[in-house]
């Protein structure tokens, strides 16, 4: 108890005096994992619109895939990654293996299946009578996706948020392809379990109460937006 | 020439054919509507015409020239359709209507304007800055209704506009669009299951069977001489009887139902395209609101329809019993036994007129039975 208590002080003054490891690690984690999202987002979305609007053979199990992925091992990403990246593998020659630019890649490969069917079921979920009416009032494709993006804006930035709670949770991934360098490629997560490993388990406290505030804020803002939705609809 | 047209349309699911038609066309200022049961292809065809569907096979022209995938967008610019369920944007009242004029390049406050106008004539600019998921059924599709008017449409495509809605509702805002309609003289297509709103808008009707179209007339000659046993019992025509021809003249066909002779003016054989000699086995098709009925003991006639030009007494005149009495609202259903049975339909008012057992006089015009195949 006493640990905890302890973890709990020292986290909130590394937090609120803005200790410098604690900010870097903070920072970077963010700078990673917000890489990472904004690819999957890239990746994920047109994807997600050419499924919804296209029917072609093998459709379902691409979707399927995506499911899969959704629930995908972090460690097995890492371990796909590493193969890839590695010295010997098909990418070695950019020699990025233990670097930031490795962690975003396993990052995406992590978050772009979660966004994506996500994003796929909350597109699909729209009213394909509604899609006619779209339609029926003239737009091109681009608005047509316009006003599809905002229909489902919601449930599309839930999977958004989704996408980004894998990433920035995994633990796996980052320690096989970024190797945990101080001040290089040291997320939150990765300086957690190294923490604890050391047994110093008020720095690991520490650094997983920002962990979880990160969380919180990310959950915090999606679940303001939402509630202002219901505030129009009910008024 | 026709505005928009279609030509030789199958549109199939699988193995079966949702719709089949040679020719479907609407003139310019007119109301052309499409009515037949659920599951006919009503709707398919208003998404063909729409060009919110490709048909298999066939071709929409608009304004005589063939519609090219490449012109689609150019010309739904130039249409509206208001659907089913009336189908609004996760957005307030007022963005709803000012979406379509934006996407046809209206700048926003010409387009806020225009948004206002239309919500004020279906009256419900007060929910403008509503949110449109969270008005009623009936506001919304009045929210709809505006939008669609408010791009000023070449043509109007409606999609059972008035379903789901309470009758009063439905009563008001069938007047209200109705006098939209004449002021603003859109030419519009619009679907139904509903004889009656049939009735009260177009100016033509094509009946639809199975994605057959079984008949295309004034909605007046669909709802009198329908083409069809189906389609008369689709109508609400209560009495339709087998019969045979026993005479046949250029002016009048007369005819035994199991006994009874009934004449029938050969205007409306002509009309249905029969021709008609003795011995020719016809099916009749009588509507209830047609026949004029009795009390045998008063002979006191009421006189609830316009028989004119003719003395109903004259060409047709049944003596029977009372059967049954039915009220519905403001008319009374009564079955009449007369060797045959015949359903008359007369208002309310002449509810203790009649009572089961009851000796009844029914009489009819020559024109107002129909003969159908």
């Amino acid at each position: 108890m006493d640990t905890i208590i302890e973890g709990l002080k020292k986290g909130l003054i590394s937090i609120f005096s803005l200790d410098k490891e604690v900010l870097g690690i903070t920072i970077f984690t963010l700078k990673v994992t917000g890489s990472a999202t904004l690819i999957s987002i890239a990746i994920a979305l047109p994807l997600s619109f050419f499924l919804t609007l296209r029917d072609f053979i093998g459709k379902r199990f691409i979707i399927s895939l995506a499911n899969l992925g959704m629930g995908l091992p972090p460690t097995v990403v890492g371990l796909w990654v590493s193969l890839m990246l590695w010295r010997s593998g098909p990418f070695g020659r950019l020699h990025i293996m233990y670097t930031p630019t490795a962690m975003v890649i396993a990052q995406t490969a992590i978050s772009a299946p979660i966004i994506l069917a996500l994003s796929t079921a909350a597109l699909q979920q729209i009213d394909k009578k509604l899609r006619w009416h779209i339609i029926a009032l003239g737009t091109s494709p681009l608005q047509m996706l316009l006003l599809m993006l905002k229909e489902a804006r919601y449930s599309l930035l839930a999977a958004i948020m989704a996408g980004f709670g894998g990433s920035i949770s995994e633990v796996g991934a980052s320690m096989m392809v970024g190797g945990n360098i101080q001040g290089y490629t040291r997320v939150l997560t990765t300086a957690i379990v190294l923490e604890t490993s050391k047994g110093h388990f008020d720095i690991a406290l520490a650094l997983s109460f920002v962990l979880m505030l990160l969380a919180y804020a990310a959950t915090l803002w999606l679940t303001f937006i939402q509630q202002r939705r219901y505030k129009n609809v009910y008024y | 020439m026709y505005i928009i047209e279609g030509q030789d349309i199958l549109v199939t699911a699988g193995e079966s054919r949702i719709l089949q038609l040679n020719r479907v066309g609407l003139e310019e200022g007119k109301v052309f509507s499409v009515i037949g049961p659920n599951g006919s292809g009503k709707s398919t065809l208003l998404r063909v015409m729409a060009l919110l569907q490709s048909p298999h096979s066939g071709s929409v022209k608009f304004r005589g020239k063939k519609v090219m995938p490449r012109d689609r967008i150019k010309i739904r610019r130039r249409m509206a359709v208001v659907f089913q369920e009336p189908l609004l944007l996760d957005a307030t009242v007022e963005e709803n209507v000012v979406i379509g004029l934006r996407i046809r390049g209206m700048d926003t406050l010409s387009a806020r304007k225009r948004a206002k106008f239309w919500l004020e004539r279906f009256k419900v600019a007060h929910l403008s800055k509503r949110w449109a998921r969270a008005i009623s059924g009936g506001e919304a599709r009045r929210v709809s209704l505006a939008g669609a008017f408010a791009l000023e449409p070449e043509v109007l495509f409606m999609d059972e506009p008035f379903a789901n809605l309470d009758a009063p509702t439905r009563e008001s805002l069938l007047m209200e669009l109705s006098e939209v309609l004449h002021s603003t003289g859109t030419t519009t297509f619009f679907v139904s299951h509903d004889f009656k709103e049939v009735a009260y808008l177009a100016d033509s009707t094509m009946a639809l069977f199975d994605g057959k179209p079984i008949q295309q007339d004034l909605p007046q000659n669909i709802l009198e001489r329908p083409a069809t046993e189906r389609l008369a019992k689709f109508v609400g025509i209560e009495n339709i009887w087998p019969a045979r021809v026993i005479e046949a003249t250029p002016n009048k066909i007369t005819a035994d139902i199991k006994g009874k002779k009934i004449v029938v003016a050969a205007a409306g054989v002509q009309e249905n395209g029969v021709r008609l000699r003795e011995g020719d086995v016809i099916k009749i098709a009588l509507r209830g609101e047609k026949v004029d009925c009795a009390h045998w003991s008063s002979k006191k006639a009421n006189h609830n329809y316009d028989f004119a030009p003719h003395n109903p007494a004259k060409d047709n005149r049944w003596e029977g019993t009372v059967k049954s009495v039915f009220a519905f609202g403001d008319i009374i259903k009564i079955t009449a036994e007369c060797g045959i049975e015949v359903k008359i339909s007369v208002p309310s008012r002449f509810l203790n007129e009649f009572r089961v057992g009851d000796p009844i006089i029914i009489f009819f015009s020559a024109e107002a039975p129909a003969i159908i195949r």
